[in-house]
């Protein structure tokens, strides 16, 4: 360990000590608020990994995070089928959920990307609205049995809070690896010059598909934790408005890096639940605040450069 | 039989709805490139405000006409907005953020309840049509909406306007070097496709209900329409309009829980054969 690193992991230890301690100092509430902060965290850095890397805005997260969270719901409630086979299944069931997004959306880039995967997670969030045999249409379900994994009950808030914390922490560290891998770095030359990484010898598209799957995989992840956290589904977990905030929630953090996601997912949550209390009208305030970040902060917090600014010099970052 | 014209008849108007619809979003996408995310919002509007004025004044036509000016003043200002940003995604998220918080505004003015305006007396005329009784609001939409389509196609093809218009989408720089002022024709068919989606409002307010959640349907519609017709191309919409009308009437009587999957599958089929669209460019 140089000296030059020692700051750093310092930071690193207190942060660490910050988040394990949250739910002894801050109420059973804004325990639960992190919590769900959390989870659209990992979710927006399934976002992430396909904006800032892949360089395609994808509208489908949050219809991944709704399968996982039906077919989890689904088999626990309906079918009573044992949660060991529950959890692999909700997630199997995003992925496969994205394997027939991408497969649908991979041909398409850029603006055609978004509105494919805008088209598709409306129809899903319309197609768990009408198909009332199996979603039980509007209203969902309610009060989804929260599981007990090795005798660790979820029914605490606690318990959930740090479920969610290490299953973020493995998460995020994953995302990294794959981000900083030979994998990763293609992902980010297809952004920069798909034609040259075409030339290359480099199967763009099949890369970009593995992109969408590993971003469904994670998406899924943290719709199981939403469920758990939640104990219900409905057709708007997976709609529009959910999808803006995951979008919201990248924005603010910062969409070149994945600590944004986390950043940007807890501090949106938070947002909702603080102006919740006052009114009920929330999103008329997250819109503006929206449409002002997207103005006057397009590379989001952790894209402010403390050192560019000081010194004046525009440092070059790219816009999307 | 009989069962099957009207489904056929019903999913043909619904169609002719569904062009009025998607034109104004079409029209900016094929021009602007700007995939307007406010295109639900801008719907909605238009069919609160005719359903103000047709509470107060009781009179339709004035109805369409006033929340179609609205709604061309919205799209005035969205378009001031979207000026701040320069890609075509910031524009489309930026729009999106707009469509977010005025939907929550019309919640709070207009309230939470499903609504519908009241058909005109001019349409109230029984029509037969292979002795069968057909509601004539909905042949008028479908009149409308053919009607709609060949000005358009009129102005785009025809028309000096519309030649400016199409020179600029394949090269903003050149067109403003010959001494033509690009950005306002920009806020003009932006102000068009403003009036067109408002007049789509108020004439799609009178034929299906609208409240909350309205817009995103719409958007919905109006998105599946357009890629699966070829995005920016009239012609392809108005195809694309048909399709996506048939299913949705067929579909809404025969699997009435499945509709929406039956939508995804043909936008499947659809992009199989022709990943661009019916009848798309190449991107």
């Amino acid at each position: 360990m140089t000296i030059k690193q020692t700051p750093k992991i310092l930071s690193i230890v207190f942060l660490l000590i910050f988040a394990f301690t949250i739910p002894f100092w801050l109420g059973s509430y804004w325990t639960q608020t992190v919590t769900m902060g959390m989870t659209i965290g990992i979710t927006a850095m399934s976002f992430i990994l396909l904006t800032g890397y892949c360089g395609v805005v994808s509208f489908a997260q949050m219809s991944f995070y709704a399968m996982a969270a039906y077919v989890f719901a689904l088999t626990t409630k309906d079918y009573q089928w044992p949660t060991y086979i529950n959890i692999p299944l909700a997630i199997l069931g995003a992925v496969i959920l994205s394997v027939i997004f991408g497969a649908i959306s991979i041909r398409s880039h850029g603006i055609f990307f978004l509105m494919m995967t805008l088209a598709l997670s409306q129809l899903f969030s319309g197609l768990m609205l009408d198909w009332q045999s199996v979603t039980h249409g509007y209203s969902g379900f309610t009060g989804v049995a929260r599981p007990s994994i090795f005798g660790f009950s979820l029914m605490e808030t606690n318990h959930r809070y740090y479920t969610t914390l290490v299953v973020l922490i493995i998460c995020y560290l994953v995302l990294l690896r794959i981000v900083s891998s030979p994998f990763g770095l293609s992902l980010q030359g297809i952004q920069d010059n798909i034609r040259r990484m075409k030339a290359l010898g480099f199967n763009t598209d099949l890369r970009r598909f593995v992109a969408i799957l590993i971003s469904g995989f994670f998406a899924g992840i943290a719709g199981l934790l939403g469920i758990f956290s939640t104990a219900s589904v409905s057709p708007a977990t997976g709609d529009l408005s959910a999808n803006v905030m995951v979008l919201m929630a990248a924005l603010i953090g910062g969409i070149w890096r994945l600590e944004g996601g986390i950043l940007g997912g807890i501090i949106v949550i938070f947002l909702i639940n603080f102006t919740k209390q006052f009114t009920s009208r929330y999103w008329l305030i997250i819109g503006i605040l929206f449409i002002l970040i997207m103005i006057f902060l397009p590379n989001g917090l952790l894209g402010i450069d403390v050192k560019a600014m000081m010194s004046k010099r525009k440092k070059g970052y790219k816009k999307i | 039989m009989d069962k099957i014209i009207i489904q056929f008849l019903n999913g043909l108007t619904f169609g002719g709805l569904l062009f009025i619809i998607s034109s104004g979003f079409t029209l900016l996408f094929g021009v602007m490139h700007v995939v307007n995310m406010a295109h639900g919002m801008f719907y909605i509007v238009g069919a609160y405000i005719g359903l103000t004025v047709q509470k107060q004044t009781g009179n339709w036509l004035l109805a369409i006409v006033v929340a179609s000016i609205a709604v061309g003043t919205v799209a005035f200002l969205v378009e001031k907005l979207v000026r701040f940003v320069k890609t075509d995604l910031s524009q489309a998220l930026l729009t999106l953020g707009i469509a977010v918080a005025i939907r929550d505004l019309c919640l709070i003015i207009w309230g939470g309840l499903p609504q519908i305006m009241k058909e005109p007396s001019f349409t109230q005329f029984p029509t037969k049509i292979f002795g069968f009784t057909y509601p004539g609001y909905r042949l008028f939409v479908l009149v409308l909406s053919l009607f709609i389509g060949v000005v358009m196609w009129f102005m785009l093809k025809r028309t000096q306007y519309g030649r400016i218009i199409r020179a600029g989408t394949d090269n903003r720089k050149m067109v403003s070097a010959l001494g033509i002022n690009i950005d306002r024709t920009y806020t003009t068919v932006f102000v068009i496709a403003g009036l067109l989606t408002g007049l789509s409002g108020a004439v799609g307010g009178t034929y299906i209900g609208f409240g909350p959640g309205t817009d995103f349907t719409i958007l919905t519609y109006a998105l599946v329409v357009v890629i699966m017709g070829g995005l920016g191309s009239i012609p392809g919409a108005a195809l694309g309009a048909i399709i996506v009308g048939l299913v949705d009437s067929f579909g809404r009587t025969y699997v009435p829980q499945l509709t929406n999957f039956l939508m995804m599958g043909s936008l499947v089929i659809v992009l199989l054969f022709r990943p661009t669209g019916l009848l798309g460019r190449k991107e």
